[in-house]
């Protein structure tokens, strides 16, 4: 629809700054094309309406909304309790645990080789003793019975 | 509470370390006749295995005195501690272990004999603790028990322990 050259008076109009309202009016029943322009401006007045819904105080809420102001400002931070703290605790607790431990026990035994340790050898067999060794590698022990008549070792 | 609780959980973890001696120890026995020929013919002394004894076994054997090593008798069992476990060698030897307790770096403190059964008639006992010795055994090394008498050599154990 090609657009009236009315259209600026007659968005004068729909904003109340006209000063023929009655013109304009009358030139609305006739003019289709600003018939239309009318009804979408007063469907963008309906929407932005909607939309932006501007909050006002009124006087007497002032006092009340100053005091929530203030006491966001002024009230501590909130402490961590429950679960966080149970957390916390546990987790320095630990630290301290591996720390005494770590103390009263000289830490990790360092990694040394191992090998077995004969602690007593002996035989019923009359006459024979028992010698115990290591093999060269030191990770064979070798307990060994020595009979009157031979010695292997 | 918090406080008791990591009290408790403090306790807990700085408390003795020592743990119960459970749990099953596995025990392998490889039994060996052992002869020496050395002579004019095996100057070098040559070692010579059964073909049966496995690597390691040989390995553990081969510083011992001897040029031959046959293998007579193998087994293998599990016990836990302060209980025995016997594995038969031959007609009269029989070896014997019984686990005592595990210290805290992994050895096992193990009671090992072999008993002897004796045959002749004048023997005041009919079996005797040919060889009896308490060893820290290091879970998963051999250690070599020998020295007694068989038919043609001597005999040689070689034992392990793991658990």
């Amino acid at each position: 629809m090609r657009e009236c050259r009315w259209s600026e008076r007659v968005e004068r109009w729909f904003d109340g700054e006209s000063s023929e309202p009655d013109t304009i009016t009358q030139h609305l029943s006739e003019c289709p094309a600003c018939a239309a322009v009318v009804k979408r401006l007063s469907l963008f007045r309906q929407g932005v309406k909607a939309v932006a819904v501007r909050q006002e105080i009124a006087p007497t809420q002032l006092p009340a909304f100053v005091e929530g102001i203030r006491e966001g400002i002024e009230r501590p931070a909130r402490r961590r309790t429950g679960l966080w703290a149970l957390l916390s605790l546990s987790a320095a607790s630990m630290i301290v645990a591996i720390s005494l431990f770590a103390v009263f026990t000289g830490g990790p035994d360092p990694v040394v080789a191992q090998h077995t340790v004969v602690e007593s050898a002996s035989t019923e067999v009359e006459g024979a003793t028992v010698k115990t060794q290591d093999s060269t590698d030191k990770k064979t022990a070798i307990i060994w019975v020595h009979r009157p008549q031979k010695d292997v070792l | 509470m918090n406080l008791a609780a990591a009290f408790v959980l403090l306790i807990a973890l700085v408390g003795p370390t020592d743990k119960p001696a459970t749990g099953a120890i596995a025990v392998t026995m490889v039994a060996v006749e052992a002869t020496d020929d050395a002579g004019e013919a095996n100057a070098k002394r040559e070692k010579h295995f059964s073909a049966d004894l496995d690597v390691p076994t040989c390995n553990a054997l081969k510083e011992l005195p001897y040029t031959n090593f046959r293998k007579i008798a193998a087994g293998s069992t599990k016990t836990d501690f302060e209980r025995e476990a016997r594995l038969r060698i031959d007609d009269t030897y029989t070896l014997c272990v019984a686990p005592l307790s595990k210290d805290e770096k992994g050895l096992i403190r193990t009671k090992v004999w072999i008993e002897e059964r004796r045959e002749d008639a004048d023997a005041k006992e009919p079996v005797r603790k040919a060889l009896v010795t308490t060893v820290k055994a290091v879970s998963g090394d051999k250690m070599i028990l020998g020295g007694l008498k068989l038919k043609k050599g001597d005999l040689v154990v070689a034992l392990t322990l793991k658990g």
